[in-house]
């Protein structure tokens, strides 16, 4: 037989003992917890690391992100002047610039889209002219609304879907079709509330090639009261302008009343974004006329209004990069 | 005022005392408790040595623990053995007071090294560490070691061979750690393979055509301690793939034993040397069994050969039941219980007793 008892060593016991991986010894429960100690300090100095880099980096680019958000706000004038040019005057000029140039580059973006959606309503009402009247049209920034009266109920949902499948519309809220007296062939009604889409942001690459004129606003007014008269467009009264002063630009506001077909009034405004004029075109109404409403005394004009609401933008300091429009 | 003070000393009875202290003497003499490992169960066995031995309690305790893979080097993955040995000592009414752990081979480091005669102590020491250190991937020191002379054949006469048995100090300490406060002394720690040998020893006679081969074969390795009569002659261990097949095992085996005997035919000098039979031991002994050649005369570990069984075990011999004309009917064959997982607690219980 052959006698081994294991629990005895034959041989000598080292001084030194086995590091096991028997978790009850003090020493590996202290080494233990001293590598995750460790670990979560690398955890929290490399999270720190991020924390500061990230604030040295906004820092650093303070002034483009305050310019950005300026596009959409406003002017926030929640910085002091750039001091890194040796002019801070020219340089205060000069970003001033870029935010009017870009402001008035997705103000002509905007006017563009709005145009795109007047045409296309106009022409889809001429189109069903028989069997839709539109009483009015209310477009104010992102928001419209129209007031639309069918021979049938299916006219009016006709219309209303062709609307609606324009590409310019994001949202749209339109009431039930209901029965109306108002006019005699055209017996039921519907208002359709929704929103266009806003256009793209524009970059300081979209801004290159584009310039606006920063007209005098007696000149611009003037200019755009000339252009509705070339579009065969009459202009109920000069308008009344109000002034109010801002940081980058001063704001001239008005408002007047152009008869003519509708047709006319949405080139007019094609036209004036073509010429990149300093103008804002904030809210349009368009009012089409009606015999029948007419002979009621419900509707006072005899051909289509169109309402327009404008402001006249110019710099607070004028400029370099200002050149007058030839007269 | 007097005093009454009553002594007590008349009152013991030291008669008891002593009978009772012989019987503790006696049954410490006499019985033993032994404890194997095997895949997750835990198998024991209380043998009683009079006339002959006898095993009194045996039974086997099934654990969530995977023993075999290491986990008995982890104290704190073995912590419920304690209540495990404490239950089963409570439960089988074990009157043992000596312990007799088995432990699995594939733990151990088993090798067999030749000495010089007239070495000291010390170099004795250096050399069977060197030896070990060849095949041992950790330092040395971190094992339990015992040497273990064998009266084998030397092929030089200043040369002893040895064989070297270690395993690791964690496995140990962490088991004498855990079963110290155990209500049975924990008195000696052993390997399977060296376990079953004493089982063989105890129940078989020598074998008059050749040497014995002990096989304990295991998923993934097979160890074989090969015996002239009862004396170990000789060490192979080979591996194989865990998830092999018994007959892959037993095909494997097949070459290994020739390959074995040839191994020791040229270590000895002697090409004469025969294998005799062959005793399979251990998990997968009934499995392979049926495929090792014929030539080998293979055959199953039975524990129970000359000890005997448990009394609620043994087969009561009942007379034989007759038909209407006097026949005795013929019984329905009960097949035999399977006690070749035993072999190594019987075999650790025996080895106290052996003492």
């Amino acid at each position: 037989m052959i006698k081994v008892n294991l629990l005895d060593n034959h041989f000598a016991v080292p001084i030194v003992k086995e590091t096991t991986d028997t978790d009850t010894s003090a020493s590996k429960v202290i080494q233990r917890e001293a590598k995750k100690s460790a670990r979560r300090l690398s955890r929290i100095v490399l999270l720190l690391i991020g924390v500061i880099g990230g604030s040295v980096a906004s820092y650093m680019q303070r002034y483009e992100i305050v310019e950005t958000l300026e596009q959409y706000t406003g002017p926030l004038n929640i910085l002091p002047p750039r001091d890194i040019m040796q002019d801070a005057e020219v340089a205060e000029d000069v970003r001033q610039e870029r935010i009017r140039q870009l402001y008035m580059l997705n103000t002509v973006r905007v006017q563009e889209r709005d145009f795109l959606f007047l045409s296309r309503v106009d022409s889809t009402k001429n189109a069903m002219k028989d069997r839709i009247y539109l009483f009015q049209i209310l477009l104010d920034g992102n928001d419209f609304s129209m007031k639309i009266y069918g021979k049938t109920e299916k006219d009016v949902a006709e219309f209303t879907k062709t609307i609606i499948d324009s590409r310019q519309v994001e949202d749209n809220k339109p009431s039930s079709i209901e029965p109306s007296t108002a006019l005699k062939d055209k017996k039921f009604k519907r208002t359709l509330n929704g929103t266009l889409k806003g256009p793209g942001i524009a970059s300081d690459a979209d801004a290159a090639g584009v310039k606006t004129n920063f007209l005098e606003p007696d000149r611009t007014l003037k200019k755009i009261i000339e252009m509705a008269k070339a579009n065969s467009l009459k202009v109920s009264q000069d308008p009344k302008m109000t002034t109010s002063k801002g940081v980058v630009m001063i704001t001239h506001s008005g408002e007047f009343a152009l008869e003519g077909t509708i047709a006319s009034f949405t080139k007019y405004i094609h036209q004036i974004n073509q010429l990149n004029l300093n103008v804002e075109l904030t809210e349009y109404q368009i009012d089409y006329t009606n015999a029948e409403l007419k002979k009621a005394d419900k509707i006072k004009n005899d051909k289509d209004v169109a309402t327009l609401k404008f402001n006249v933008l110019t710099p607070s300091k004028p400029a370099e990069t200002h050149t007058p429009l030839a007269k | 005022m007097a005093l009454s003070a009553q002594s007590d000393r008349n009152s013991v009875d030291f008669e008891s005392a002593d009978r009772e202290y012989a019987e503790l003497s006696n049954l410490y003499k006499t019985t033993a408790f032994g404890l194997c490992f095997s895949g997750q169960k835990i198998y024991f066995a209380e043998v009683h040595h009079k006339d002959g031995f006898e095993v009194r309690k045996m039974g086997s305790i099934a654990t969530n623990l995977k023993f075999g893979s290491g986990i008995e080097g982890v104290e704190r993955n073995i912590q419920s053995l304690y209540s495990y040995v404490n239950g089963c000592l409570e439960d089988n009414d074990i009157k043992a007071k000596r312990m007799n752990i088995s432990i699995n081979t594939n733990l151990a480091l088993i090798s067999k090294v030749f000495v010089e005669n007239d070495v000291s102590e010390d170099d004795l020491e250096n050399f069977v560490k060197w030896e070990f250190s060849q095949q041992a991937l950790d330092d040395v020191d971190q094992y339990v070691v015992n040497t273990v002379s064998l009266d084998s054949f030397v092929p030089q006469k200043n040369l002893s061979p040895i064989l070297a048995v270690g395993l690791r100090r964690r496995y140990v300490e962490s088991l004498t750690t855990i079963l110290e406060k155990s209500k049975i002394t924990f008195s000696n720690l052993d390997v399977d393979l060296l376990c079953t040998h004493a089982t063989y020893e105890v129940n078989y006679d020598i074998s008059y055509a050749g040497m014995t081969a002990l096989v304990e074969v295991k998923n993934g390795s097979i160890s074989i301690l090969l015996c002239k009569d009862y004396e170990v002659e000789y060490f192979y261990q080979f591996t194989c793939n865990p998830k092999s097949t018994p007959q892959k095992i037993g095909e494997l085996l097949n070459r290994h034993l020739e390959n074995m005997m040839r191994g020791y035919q040229n270590e000895i000098g002697n090409k004469n040397a025969v294998l005799g039979r062959v005793i399979l031991s251990n998990l997968l002994a009934k499995e392979v069994m049926p495929f090792v050649e014929e030539q080998f005369s293979a055959s199953v570990i039975d524990p129970f050969r000359k000890i005997l069984l448990p009394k609620d075990l043994r087969p009561v011999e009942e007379e034989p039941e007759l038909d209407e004309n006097g026949v005795p009917k013929k019984k329905i064959e009960i097949p035999k219980q399977d006690y070749t997982p035993y072999a190594e607690c019987i075999g650790a219980a025996l080895k106290l007793l052996l003492d």
